[in-house]
């Protein structure tokens, strides 16, 4: 299954889950992504769901300037993101459960698989 | 990989990423790419500048995830967003020409500050049209035409005064009025000229032509002697001619007779009467010929001449009625002067001592 169309659905909570500790200006939150095993994900997208937790109030956000480089734009959770992460939590442990226990039926079936499947 | 060389590559993309978002508010693009040089700093530290790709697929992507229309239904909404647009960056282009170059920013400030002159001669131009099409070829200065010419011109500033901005239909028609009337006008304002430069041009050939007539002109052409004969018919020598206003009828103008001699239409040489007391004697008439056709003052002098009087056409002519003649012949013809009756008298005096040694013609 294409990781990229899965990601779509699930980056508002992703990227406000790699927030959630710390502030973290765009790529800082790339890299954390990443780091967690997301290596699909790609900073525009990143960035945009930035902007629309930001737009959503999900997120706070400020401007620390750099004498040597271009300036940097730090996000930060609020407590409505905090709030937003919560319900998005939950509604994913549902959404998986249901999703693993779906798949997991279609092996029990001993219907022949397509081909390898990764587990 | 240089610190230098990454730097540009990312000051292009992210040059390259906004440019791919003019359809958007600036504010948005703004809130879109805050930060962007940086976070694409730190990519191109860890992955090189190849990891970059392609700035529209960026934008695109970054559109997508904040949840933002694509820019391709944004272009096909209308031609007239894409007009706008094309305005706006046309703005923005200005802006940065004006900044960098404060030369074209003064000169942009002078063109604005002369549109009062233009409202003024876009007036004179439609005053110019409705000139032409009324047929006031003549430039005369009529309190109807001032009155419309100030009307015109008020309409005008008061047209330019107004601010159009938010209504396109009268802008476009505002647009088309400048045009029309800068061509017209300016037809009109050369013609105008050229008008008056024929005008000079037709007064001084007026006057040349004036001038040039002084002269005696019998049927057009311009003679070369006078011959006065008397009321008995006999040819008078030393005759002075002026005309009503005491002016000396001469035969040419005076810069042509002054000095002293004369070539005639004909080619013969004419002499004034040097026996006039405070005068250059060239309206005594018949004026005095040179015996010696080949004589050339220039070289000679006028003083060397030797004179002959001019030839006369005619010994004498039939007296006037009722004046006693020496001679008692009747004179069968009238008295008009007809040429036909000059030549018949001519022939017949032939018989007679001519009162001059004048070859009769």
């Amino acid at each position: 299954m294409d990781t990229t169309q899965l990601l779509k659905g699930v980056l508002d909570v992703a990227v406000l889950a790699a927030i959630q500790r710390d502030d973290g200006y765009g790529y800082d939150v790339v890299r954390r992504l990443r780091s967690a095993g997301l290596n699909a994900v790609g900073d525009a997208s990143v960035y945009g769901t930035l902007r629309r937790l930001y737009s959503a109030g999900a997120l706070t956000s400020y401007v620390v300037p750099s004498d040597d480089g271009p300036h940097r734009k730090y996000y930060g959770i609020t407590p409505q993101g905090r709030a937003m992460l919560e319900e998005q939590r939950e509604d994913w442990r549902r959404f998986a459960t249901t999703m693993t226990a779906m798949l997991a039926e279609h092996r029990d079936d001993n219907v022949k698989p397509m081909r390898k499947e990764a587990r | 990989m240089t610190t230098l060389t990454a730097d540009q590559d990312v000051v292009a993309f992210a040059g390259a990423v906004r440019a791919a978002l003019t359809d958007l508010a600036p504010e948005e693009v703004d809130d879109l790419t805050d930060g962007l040089e940086a976070d694409l700093h730190d990519r191109v530290q860890e992955s090189g500048a190849a990891s970059l790709g392609d700035p529209a697929a960026y934008a695109e992507e970054l559109r997508e995830a904040a949840g933002l229309p694509h820019r391709a239904t944004r272009q096909r909404r209308s031609p007239l967003g894409a007009i706008r647009r094309l305005r706006a960056d046309a703005r923005a282009d200005r802006q940065r020409l004006a900044d960098t170059h404060p030369l074209l920013a003064e000169l942009g400030r002078i063109v604005v500050a002369l549109r009062p002159a233009w409202w003024v001669l876009r007036a004179v131009g439609v005053y110019g049209i409705v000139a032409s099409v009324m047929h006031w070829w003549d430039y005369a200065v009529t309190l109807p035409r001032v009155l419309l010419l100030l009307a015109l011109v008020v309409g005008s500033v008061a047209l330019g005064l107004r601010d159009l901005r938010a209504r396109p239909v009268a802008r476009w028609l505002v647009v088309a009025l400048n045009l029309i009337t800068a061509v017209a006008g300016t037809v009109t304002v050369l013609s105008a000229l050229h008008t008056a430069d024929q005008a000079t041009l037709t007064q001084q050939m007026y006057d040349e032509t004036v001038f040039a007539t002084e002269g005696v002109y019998v049927e057009g052409e311009p003679v070369s002697n006078l011959f006065v004969y008397g009321p008995d018919g006999e040819l008078v020598d030393g005759a002075r001619i002026v005309d009503e206003q005491g002016r000396p009828v001469r035969l040419d103008t005076a810069d042509m007779l002054a000095e002293g001699f004369y070539w005639s239409p004909d080619g013969e040489l004419r002499l004034p009467s040097d026996e006039v007391p405070g005068d250059d004697g060239w309206n005594v008439y018949p004026l005095d010929a040179s015996a010696n056709p080949e004589f050339d003052p220039y070289e000679e002098g006028i003083a060397n001449a030797i004179r002959v009087p001019g030839a006369a056409p005619f010994p004498r002519l039939q007296p006037l009625v009722g004046v006693d003649t020496p001679e008692d012949e009747p004179a069968a013809a009238d008295d008009t002067d007809t040429q036909g009756d000059r030549d018949r008298d001519a022939d017949r005096d032939t018989t007679r001592e001519p009162t001059r040694d004048a070859p009769s013609r």
